[in-house]
């Protein structure tokens, strides 16, 4: 994507998008509801033409040389359709020969792929959401493709759903195809991709590895629930690799370390001068909260009650609010 | 096409079409034609209608003398209209054009899908009522032709035409009625690419046919302009039932019907190609 911009009236729901995407391995493509991400995906499949800017799909664009620029590329944007009146199968061959009829011996292997061979001759109609979505990746790998684009691949799915399809989607990646897993789930793309790219408001707000992303956070790493704050603050500042700061309200603070060493020797000092430690939790802030300071600047603080979805077990949604401070 | 024969509606169409002519049947052989009043003017249908007592063979010309204006259009509506727009209110479109299948190839398969659901739409009907016709009042020879009775052309039977020509003047007449039908397809193919809206794309087909006919009843149009709307295009077939076959006009009507078919299918074309999906 070469300085792509996309203008819906008004708004410009792609903004400038500069973003390479290596072959192999699932790369992630993340951002809030609304960042651009299916407008982004359209312009790849040559659905939307761009107001500005390009796309290249192994060198070809589909805006300028047509469906041939998707020879190899395969994909979905948001819920997957099909003639809801034919079966699944029948579903499959119709788009065989829109692909020049070369993969129709590929419908069977492919129903097996995605577990939908028990339900082939039923109408689609009948099927469910998750069935569905598992036509959808059916269809796009019916194309033998090498790339494969995916738009929020487990929206709408339950739990199971979700776990089946992410398994599929890295066992794909395994044998060597190049994904690019559209998102809005933070957990999902650091299960399954190296390497991300984070979308707000038609921007790119960060591209790079997993690590990288990482490297990024900063802040207090452990929150410590003390019987007496004033002490803990003050032996905190005695013990060299350590900095403490008071929290905001209850008998917690938080303390950054230079290393797993250090955190011990604090909790020595701590119990030599006589203060309980009722809870020491390392507070390493999750990728998800990262997430949400990229994409959604500083503008937002506090604690964020409903999401549930959090990356790492350390973090407590209810502490997303001190971590950003 | 193969889409087309998977719907329901495809065949719903085909079989009403097979189905007018039997209408018609059981309206005349309950209520059989009468002989108007000597001397005062024979009103074209009246007199094909009269022509049903000696041979069955009019049937299908009696059932596309009245269903031409609105049943048959409104058969061919039901596709042409639904056939670019259900993609888009099914969101298919997203899924067939991420395919190798461009855009163009894709429109132009929809095109013929189309002609082909009008013109066997026009098969079902006429053979249906070629049939039933010979059922019900035999295939005698048809007592039609002799002098052309102004822009109709149709004549009281100084002249008979045999049964075996009658047989292939029919398939004219289907044939010269099929080319203004599908420019009005062509119309509601248009309204379905633009609108993406099956039931608006319909009604503007119907809309257009019925507005394209109705012209030739308004009093004070000149026939100079009608000759050249699909207007006149519409009853162009009459003249296949003189004495001779009016060659001259059958192919005036190809002729108009082609010019009015192409700018809708071309404008189609091109935003068919232009378009974004966002479905
Ligand atoms: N057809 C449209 N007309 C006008 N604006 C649109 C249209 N489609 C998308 N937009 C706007 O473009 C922006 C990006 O939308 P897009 O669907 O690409 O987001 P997204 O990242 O896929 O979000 P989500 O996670 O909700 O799927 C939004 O502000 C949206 O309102
Ligand atoms: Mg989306």
């Amino acid at each position: 994507m070469l300085g792509l911009r996309k203008e819906f009236g008004r708004i410009a729901a792609v903004d400038g998008i500069d973003l390479e995407v290596p072959a192999g391995g699932v790369f992630g493509y993340l951002g809030p509801n609304g960042a651009g991400k299916t407008t982004s995906l359209r312009m790849l499949l040559g659905l939307v033409r761009p107001t500005s800017g390009s796309v290249e799909l192994f060198g070809q664009d589909p805006a300028a040389v047509g469906v041939a620029a998707l020879d190899g590329v395969a994909g979905f944007v948001e819920n997957p359709a099909f003639y809801a009146y034919l079966s699944g199968r029948r579903n499959l061959h119709l788009l065989a020969d829109m692909d020049g009829g070369r993969h129709h011996d590929r419908v069977e292997p492919v129903l097996e792929i995605v577990e939908l061979d028990g339900r082939g001759d039923d109408k689609v109609g009948t099927y469910s959401q998750g069935m569905r979505q598992r036509l959808g990746l059916a269809a796009a790998l019916l194309r033998e493709p090498r790339l494969m684009l995916l738009d929020e691949p487990t929206n709408g799915l339950d739990p199971g759903g979700m776990r089946d399809m992410r398994r599929l989607v890295a066992t794909l990646a395994d044998e060597g195809l190049t994904v690019l897993l559209s998102s809005h789930l933070m957990n999902e793309v650091e299960q399954l991709c190296s390497r991300l790219a984070i979308v707000a408001r038609g921007r790119i707000r960060f591209s790079g590895t997993l690590e990288e992303l990482r490297a990024r956070q900063h802040g207090p790493d452990h929150l410590l629930r003390v019987t007496d704050v004033v002490g803990a603050l003050a032996v905190a500042g005695e013990v060299p690799g350590v900095r403490a700061e008071p929290t905001a309200g209850a008998a917690e603070i938080l303390v950054t370390v230079d290393g797993p060493g250090d955190a011990a020797r604090l909790t020595v000092a701590l119990g030599r001068a006589g203060i309980g430690l009722l809870a020491m939790l390392p507070a390493a802030p999750s990728l998800e909260e990262l997430f949400f300071d990229l994409t959604e600047g500083v503008e937002r603080r506090g604690p964020t009650p409903g999401r549930c979805a959090s990356s790492s077990p350390s973090a407590a949604p209810t502490w997303a609010g001190w971590r950003r401070r | 096409m193969r889409k087309l024969l998977a719907q329901r509606r495809t065949y719903l169409g085909w079989v009403a079409a097979t189905l007018i002519p039997a209408a018609f049947a059981i309206g005349l052989a309950i209520n059989p034609p009468k002989p108007p009043e000597p001397g005062g003017p024979v009103d074209p249908d009246v007199y094909i209608s009269l022509a049903y007592n000696s041979s069955g063979l009019v049937l299908p010309l009696i059932a596309l003398f009245f269903s031409s204006l609105v049943l048959v259009p409104l058969l061919c509506a039901l596709v042409a209209g639904d056939i670019v727009a259900a993609e888009d209110s099914n969101q298919t479109l997203k899924t067939v054009l991420a395919r190798s299948t461009s855009r163009w190839q894709l429109l132009r398969a929809k095109m013929l899908a189309t002609a082909t659901y009008v013109l066997v739409l026009l098969v079902c009907f006429g053979l249906s009522g070629t049939v039933i016709g010979v059922l019900a009042n035999g295939a005698e020879p048809v007592p039609l032709g002799g002098v052309p009775l102004g822009a109709t052309g149709f004549t009281l039977g100084a002249h008979e035409i045999g049964a075996g020509s009658m047989l292939g003047r029919l398939a004219i007449c289907l044939g010269a009625y099929a080319a203004p039908l599908l420019a009005v397809s062509a119309w509601g193919f248009l309204f379905s690419t633009l609108s993406r809206n099956s039931a608006a794309a319909i009604v503007g087909m119907l809309v257009f046919s019925f507005a394209n006919q109705i012209i030739a009843f308004l009093p004070n149009v000149p026939e100079s302009i009608t000759r050249w709307l699909l207007t006149d295009q519409f009853t162009a077939w009459e003249g296949v039932l003189g004495t001779t076959v009016d060659t001259g006009a059958l192919w005036h009507a190809l002729l108009v019907s082609t010019l009015f078919a192409v700018p809708p299918l071309a404008v189609s074309a091109w935003w068919f190609q232009r378009r974004d999906v966002l479905v």
